[in-house]
């Protein structure tokens, strides 16, 4: 562990992120759970859920100290029973949709049930983001979403359809901004975060890595994960008592093509069984291309922002749809 | 820090204090009691504080590797101590035992040897394996055959009238099929009701209830009324066995299974168990094909018509180019000249019937002519009723299960008989029937 740094050396220093996992670790208690789960018919999966979270979370170390995960196998099972009903409605739909004899009646029922998602997918982003930061602490400092779901909801109802009129081209700037939504909304006691990155970068970090990925058939796909990891991480500020200090992220084109290699090779030379150590090396890999630089005090954060229980719909939700916002860990 | 080789329960462990208010660490020693724990907070230029938890309040210790653990500690497990000893968890669940995290089955199973784990794995996924690639086929297989007829018609009802509704339909290909048919006198459970729709794609295909899509590409490949009679012989069979039913919910519950024990059915875990169902599904389609070859053949011996004409029909979609290209292993159909070698093994007898054979010729004719007019005398009266123009008063033939006995899928196996080709046994002389009447 790294020794604790006194009040003198707190000026300008980098503090990197760091993952103690352990395959084999990730490896027992994934095989534990898949035979729990499978025992119970699926029902104990919130619970290995948990278990995980909580794994990941505690062997992340930043500044000698460990992260760690509060939430639980209850309220995850409840969020997902929530979620399940969510889906069965959405299934029901569906299945009622395919009875309507009109064909006109039935195209608009299902166009409207998927401009729906346009209210979901915001839903299950707000509540997953609300519910996760509230779980996750560092020395005893909660994380907190303090955003409203209204801001969510207004971003994709703008967003959406604009998307969908310039055929995609306005992605990225739907993208940033909704990156810039949340990261500006996500507080660690009284540190405050900023995203400074724009849509029009973004548009051309995406752009120029498609093309160019496709027209070397792929070839410039490491360069272009490179470019957006730095770019959504790399923007972030962080804000401590007027202190600004910047999250520096340094993924390398070889380094995206070594994590691919390994995480491929692995997996499939194993057909599947080496998924944990893939699994570790793969969050390694993220978290340690990551550090902060500048006047970061790490003692001298205070928690101000409570969040009393929170519901792990959106969790659930998010899980069922395979939805992410690529803020949190996996 | 402790790092003695034997752990002494009341020595006291060192860490670090975190009272969720502040990150800053406070160092804190750790004394364990009957009762809890008994803290000892040491602030920079204040007193050190003493803090009694007693054991209710702790939530969870937490080992993250062999000298750190955290401790969790109050409402919303808002205080955590880090504690740096390597007996520390050791002197604690002796004394106050375990903790509710992670839970009683979970503690037990990852305390067991990883061998022994690997082994209880290996078996319930055995058991599961088993379930999902013999018993859920065999339970979705009884409850196809015993779903109830008449809901069976329903959901093919459906499924026909959507095809009515979105496909272009033959309307006259489709009532002269259909004629054709009635004078094949494929009648079982369920009437055959053809659909011929306009297609590119050569191919046909049997609905639940006895509906049978026919895309009219496939009319212009075949080129006799022998193998059109093949042809819809052969999808009856599907229609009698209730293939598509059994094989529709098979897939439902092979999903419904997977969903629910794995919660989180996406990515690697589904494609390759999608992956797996889809194989077992294959073989499970291509006893199918093979029984409704052997029991189309059959139907053909009995109804007095060659059934080399199967063998005819099968070559000719040999010629369809993508049918040149599939490989046995990826393909719902089993390779045309497996099917071939199969039914050219079976050694099957027939009394031919000329008169239904002209029948069905003439109606062929018809149907390749399609959009015009039949080019028979015909009078007015026959036009309307629109029937033959003789009658034939043979014998009605009906589709008996004597036939072609039900075979199960797993069981279903050629015929090691004597490789001959079809042979008939009836003579020139009886090819006039004495009861045909000619009404020209």
């Amino acid at each position: 562990m790294n020794s604790m740094p006194s009040p003198d050396q707190e000026q300008t220093k980098t503090y990197a992120v760091a993952f103690h996992g352990n395959g084999a670790e990730l490896f027992k208690m994934k095989v534990v759970q898949i035979l729990l789960t499978l025992l119970t018919l699926g029902i104990y999966y919130p619970w290995a859920r948990a278990a995980t979270l909580r794994y990941i979370y505690s062997r992340t170390e930043f500044a000698g100290t460990r992260f760690a995960f509060h939430g639980t196998g209850r309220e995850l099972f409840r969020g997902f029973l929530k979620a399940g009903l969510v889906f069965a409605v959405y299934m029901g739909l569906f299945f009622a949709t395919s009875l309507v004899s009109n064909k006109i009646a039935a195209t608009v029922i299902t166009v409207l049930i998927y401009a729906s998602f346009i209210f979901l997918i915001p839903v299950a982003i707000y509540g997953s983001l609300r519910y996760r930061m509230s779980r996750i602490s560092w020395r005893g400092i909660r994380l907190s979403y303090v955003g409203s779901l209204k801001q969510v909801v207004m971003l994709y109802l703008k967003s959406v359809p604009f998307t969908l009129i310039t055929l995609g081209l306005y992605l990225p700037f739907f993208q940033n901004s909704l990156r810039k939504l949340l990261v500006e909304n996500t507080k660690a006691g009284n540190l405050c975060f900023r995203f400074a990155g724009t849509g029009r970068d973004f548009f051309a970090v995406q752009t120029k890595g498609i093309i160019l990925s496709v027209l070397t058939l792929g070839i410039y796909g490491f360069w272009y994960a490179k470019n957006k990891f730095n770019f959504l991480f790399g923007k972030i500020e962080i804000d401590q008592d007027g202190q600004t200090c910047l999250v520096k992220a340094g993924m390398t084109p070889t380094g995206v093509f070594t994590n691919l290699a390994y995480i491929i090779g692995v997996t499939v030379l194993t057909l599947g069984v080496g998924l944990p150590w893939a699994t570790v090396r793969s969050i390694r890999f993220v978290l340690e291309n990551l550090r902060i630089e500048g006047n970061f005090a790490p003692d001298k954060l205070v928690q101000n922002v409570q969040q009393k229980s929170l519901s792990a719909t959106g969790e659930g939700l998010a899980d069922a749809f395979d939805i992410g916002t690529a803020l949190e860990l996996p | 820090m402790s790092t003695g080789e034997f752990c002494h329960e009341s020595a006291p462990a060192t860490g670090y204090y975190y009272d969720g208010v502040s990150s800053r660490p406070l160092p804190v020693t750790i004394r364990i009691t009957d009762q809890g724990l008994n803290l000892v907070v040491s602030c920079t230029g204040i007193e050190p504080q003493n803090i009694a938890v007693p054991r209710s309040e702790i939530h969870d210790v937490e080992p993250i590797s062999k000298e750190v653990c955290i401790v969790r500690i109050g409402a919303n497990e808002r205080v955590s101590l880090e504690i740096h000893d390597t007996c520390f968890l050791l002197n604690f669940r002796r004394k106050l035992g375990r903790t509710r995290l992670p839970g009683i089955a979970y503690s037990i199973i990852i305390s067991l040897p990883l061998l022994r784990i690997s082994l209880i794995f290996a078996l319930v996924t055995s058991i599961i394996g088993t379930g999902y690639f013999w018993a859920l086929p065999a339970i979705a297989e009884s409850a196809a055959i015993r779903t109830p007829q008449a809901y069976e018609a329903r959901i093919g009802k459906s499924m026909a009238q959507h095809f009515m509704s979105t496909e272009n339909v033959d309307t006259a290909a489709t009532r002269l099929v259909g004629r054709f048919a009635d004078e094949l006198e494929l009648k079982g459970k369920y009437p055959l009701r053809p659909i011929v729709l306009k297609s590119n794609i050569p191919n046909a295909y049997a609905i639940p209830g006895g509906t049978v899509v026919i895309l009219d590409s496939i009319l212009t490949l075949i080129k006799t009324s022998g193998e059109f009679a093949a042809l819809l012989a052969h999808e009856q069979t599907h229609i009698e066995k209730r293939h598509t039913l059994r094989i529709f919910y098979r897939s439902i519950s092979a999903f419904a299974l997977v969903s629910f024990l794995f919660g989180d059915a996406s990515g690697f875990t589904a494609i390759l168990l999608d992956n797996a169902g889809m194989l077992k599904a294959l073989q499970y389609q291509r006893a199918m094909e093979t029984e409704a070859d052997e029991c189309g053949a059959r139907f053909m011996a009995s109804r007095g018509l060659d059934p080399g004409n199967s063998i005819l029909l099968l070559r000719r979609l040999q010629k369809i180019p993508q049918a040149q290209n599939l490989y046995q292993w990826f393909s719902t159909h089993p390779a045309l000249e497996a099917r071939i070698e199969h039914l050219a093994k079976l050694n099957l007898s027939y009394s031919p019937d000329t008169l239904l054979d002209e029948n069905l010729r003439i109606i062929w004719t018809d149907i390749r002519k399609s959009n015009r007019p039949p080019i028979t005398s015909r009078t007015a009266k026959q036009e309307k009723s629109n029937r033959l123009p003789w009658k034939s008063q043979h014998k009605t033939h009906r589709w008996d299960e004597h036939y072609c006995p039900l075979i199960s899928p797993g069981r279903l196996r050629p015929i090691h008989s004597k490789i001959f080709p079809f042979s008939t046994d009836g003579s020139a002389a009886s090819l006039i029937r004495e009861d045909f009447i000619p009404h020209w």
